[in-house]
């Protein structure tokens, strides 16, 4: 079984606003997939369906063959295989960097304590951040705590790690920094859904591209084909508008 | 530097100048005999401190206990919940303390038999813990939703959550106003002398009234109550530098 997450017809509402209408999404094991489109599509809402962070209205997620409910098992379980990197505020303030990495591996995979204290500086290790171990995320940059945000995801050994808009709070100098470590990332085989609006990582790193607007998808491609000959001329009008 | 600090003792010189001229004044009509507290009273006052600090101490643990509680149920998922805290906070913040005293006493008292101790420390704990209550609320939503949020994605369970995530953040965030309130505590257990509790106030009567020293005797339990108090804040100052975060 390749496929990694299903979701099918997902639909979305807020009070009177419809915010997705009718999504769906097969996301394989090991695929970059991006989305994009204009602000206000329901792109975070959609990647925030996805670890029932919203839950649905209606259509269903199936996540490693496991079709997501409200029973607080199953998204436990599920939630301890996804790894989820928001905008900002993503970090414990009152945990040193290092503490923010070992205490969901300690509490939620069980792993032990030394062996989570050893993992977690490697992964820290490995986002460029050995030096700031003890570093409350008051004391660092945008662009460094969302590395250590991004040390913290892959710590948990996650089968899919959601990204939503990593770079959108960052000076382009951090943005830089945090694509890289989402490159290599990206290369080395883990499956991630990115939401963003940073053109250069979509082409470069994505596998898929999936374009949304108005609640709905519309339309999926590789990067060479979006990027030169998009389908819709939706697509072609955002693309003119972020260039 | 040196400028700020003469500036602070020029205030502090100005205010016990004007004390002092206050003392004199009031020496000329009403004739001081400071001997009498510390020769043949300072033993009473020292055992009334020390029921002032028995009742302010365990009412303190009981009514941050009832806050605590009452404040996650203020924010909990449940109406039911959210409605009883609710429901405490506006019967205790409705009624004077005095009144809940002389209730837990005089009323529940003759139905099951309560120490005067204990009636006091169970009157003042669910008056304060109404206001700690609220203290505790306001800590807890001041946490901005998206660490909620994160909590819940990394898959910790509401257990973890609230009490290594949340509370130690919104801990720290109402110490301030929890350091208030337990300032206003101690004050408040003066009250307790109505049930004829020898707490500090009570024993600054009696003094009063075997020395024939009001005045002397009354602000002597100011200068005790002040102190108190102004340890307390120190502390809680302490607490505060240890734990703020970058």
């Amino acid at each position: 079984m390749t496929n990694l997450l299903e979701a099918k017809h997902v639909k979305k509402v807020f009070g009177e606003t419809v915010v997705l209408r009718d999504v769906s999404l097969v996301v394989n094991k090991g695929e970059v997939v991006v989305i994009m489109g204009p602000s206000g599509t329901g792109k975070s809402t959609f990647l925030r369906t996805i670890n029932f962070l919203e839950f649905p209205d209606g259509g269903e997620i199936i996540f490693d063959g496991e079709k997501m409910k409200k029973d607080p098992n199953v998204l436990r379980r599920a939630r301890a295989k996804i790894s989820f990197v928001s905008q900002s505020y993503n970090l414990f303030p009152h945990m040193k960097a290092l503490k923010n990495v070992v205490y969901p591996l300690v509490k939620v995979k069980k792993v032990g304590k030394i062996e989570a204290r050893d993992q977690a500086i490697e992964m820290l290790n490995r986002v460029g951040l050995s030096d700031k171990l003890n570093s409350y995320p008051g004391e660092l940059s945008g662009g460094q705590k969302q590395r250590v945000a991004i040390a913290r995801a892959m710590a948990m050994r996650p089968d899919l790690i959601l990204f939503d808009e990593p770079t959108s709070a960052l000076d382009p100098e951090m943005t830089a920094e945090v694509l890289s470590v989402m490159k290599e990332l990206a290369d080395s085989g883990t499956t991630m859904i990115v939401v963003t609006h940073e053109m250069n990582f979509a082409r470069y790193a994505a596998d898929r591209i999936v374009f949304m607007d108005d609640g709905v998808v519309m339309e999926e491609s590789g990067p060479e084909e979006f990027f030169i000959s998009p389908k819709t001329e939706k697509a072609l009008k955002f693309m003119a508008r972020l260039s | 530097m040196r400028y700020r600090i003469l500036k602070k003792i020029s205030i502090a010189a100005l205010i016990a100048a004007t004390f002092g001229i206050m003392y004199y004044f009031m020496s000329l009509q009403y004739p001081f005999h400071w001997n009498v507290v510390p020769t043949h009273y300072l033993k009473l006052y020292f055992l009334g401190l020390l029921m002032t600090l028995k009742i302010s101490v365990v009412s303190i643990v009981i009514s941050f206990a009832i806050g605590v509680f009452g404040g996650i149920m203020k924010v909990s998922k449940s109406e039911t919940l959210r409605d009883l805290s609710g429901l405490y906070v506006v019967f205790f913040r409705n009624i004077p303390l005095l009144v809940v005293i002389l209730l837990v006493y005089y009323g529940v008292g003759t139905l099951v038999n309560i120490p005067r101790f204990w009636a006091a420390v169970l009157a003042l704990s669910t008056f304060e813990g109404a206001y700690v209550i609220e203290i505790v609320r306001a800590g807890i939503q001041s946490i901005p939703k998206e660490q909620f949020e994160t909590a819940e994605a990394l898959g910790l369970s509401p257990k973890e959550r609230f009490f290594d995530v949340i509370l130690p953040q919104a801990f720290r965030n109402s110490l301030p106003s929890l350091t208030g309130q337990f300032i206003s505590l101690v004050k408040d257990s003066s009250l307790a002398s109505v049930i004829a509790i020898s707490e500090l106030t009570q024993r600054g009567t009696q003094v009063a009234t075997m020395a024939l020293a009001s005045f002397e005797s009354y602000i002597t339990v100011a200068l005790m109550y002040f102190t108190l108090t102004y340890l307390l804040s120190f502390l809680s100052n302490l607490i505060e530098r240890r734990l703020a975060i970058p």
